[in-house]
């Protein structure tokens, strides 16, 4: 138990390393494959998204500029790792493809969340151009998909990679 | 499969559970009222210490800083977690809500703690404010409510379906 514990911490430490000192880096990443899906919508077409430190700015065509708190979508990276540190053996082959098989998932939601944060933000911040450019309930949708995410939606996604990427047998010796 | 199906039931509860908070009544009588609750708590903690604090309704304010306790800082985000996690684990109903109730405690003791540090590190260490907020503190609570889960479905009997 005690062991495990003192993984949880090694595990969340790196995490918050990673998650600190790496998030400008990542989100070039992130928001280059976000800005591709934002296009793909009429309303965003010739959308921008430049990452300014730990905000993504978005800007371009016709819209008002806006900020995204990018940093804030992707803190999960901490408990994912926490809780795949006390997995025991982790650095096995297996255990360490699935590893990187959880983080990859873990991209693909964060590019999800950073199109949600958008689409929110655009949606119910922005006074009369969100009022004229989206309905009530495409207003209501995605303040209710950023907000499902950035509650415990976020942790629940990296509970669930640990939970699938691990036999339950082995989850349940990490406690 | 079984897996499958626990993280299923567990994602659309812990779904429903969230949308319910976007209700005004539920978020008038239910979130605010308990939200005070936590403040007058994490606040008398704080006076036990030696801090000068007042609290109105959600708000702890001291002499250096002010925090408002609402969705995200009151643990009901983590004590969704629970519930969802447990009723979706096949067992019986009795212990499910034994399971739910203790996680709760458990998870409010560990945000008691989390606002009297915030509120402390705030005000003695602005800058790492941030870190301690989301990074640290959220990932704790979270993990608390992981480790929870795992120990007490460890020693839960399970029921399978007919």
């Amino acid at each position: 138990m005690l062991r495990s514990v003192f993984r949880f911490a090694i595990g969340c430490a790196i995490g918050l390393l990673l998650w600190w000192y790496g998030t400008p880096l990542y989100g070039q990443f992130i928001s280059r494959v976000a800005r591709a899906c934002l296009a793909s919508s009429s309303k965003f077409a010739g959308v921008a998204l430049r990452v300014s430190d730990r905000q993504i700015d978005v800007f371009g065509g016709t819209l008002p500029p806006a900020q995204i708190p990018f940093d804030q979508l992707t803190y999960n990276v901490v408990l994912l790792l926490g809780l795949f540190a006390t997995v025991p053996g982790i650095w096995k082959d297996r255990n360490v493809g699935r590893l990187i098989a959880a983080i990859a998932f873990l991209s693909v939601t964060h590019v999800l969340a950073t199109v949600i944060n958008v689409m929110a933000t655009y949606a119910t911040r922005l006074g009369v151009w969100s009022n004229q450019h989206f309905n009530g309930f495409e207003q209501d949708l995605w303040t209710a998909a950023d907000y499902t995410y950035r509650l415990a939606g976020m942790f629940a996604i990296a509970f669930a990679c640990w939970y699938f990427a691990v036999q339950p047998s082995v989850a349940r010796k990490a406690a | 499969m079984r897996r499958f199906r626990f993280l299923a039931v567990f994602f659309a509860l812990l779904f429903l559970l969230e949308i319910s908070l976007l209700f005004d009544p539920i978020d008038r009588q239910v979130i605010r009222p308990f939200s005070s609750l936590v403040a007058a708590a994490s606040g008398g903690l704080l006076r036990l210490i030696g801090q000068q604090v007042h609290i109105s309704g959600t708000v702890i304010a001291g002499t250096c800083l002010a925090i408002d306790i609402h969705n995200g800082c009151n643990g009901v985000e983590a004590m969704m977690f629970v519930v969802a996690a447990v009723i979706a684990f096949p067992t019986s109903w009795p212990q499910r809500l034994v399971a739910a109730l203790a996680g709760a405690i458990i998870l409010q003791l560990a945000n008691l703690i989390r606002v009297v540090t915030l509120y402390l590190v705030g005000c003695y260490h602005r800058t790492w404010f941030e870190t301690f907020h989301l990074g640290i503190w959220q990932s704790l609570m979270f993990g608390i409510a992981v480790a929870f889960f795992v120990l007490w479905s460890r020693r839960t009997k399970l029921v399978h379906a007919p």
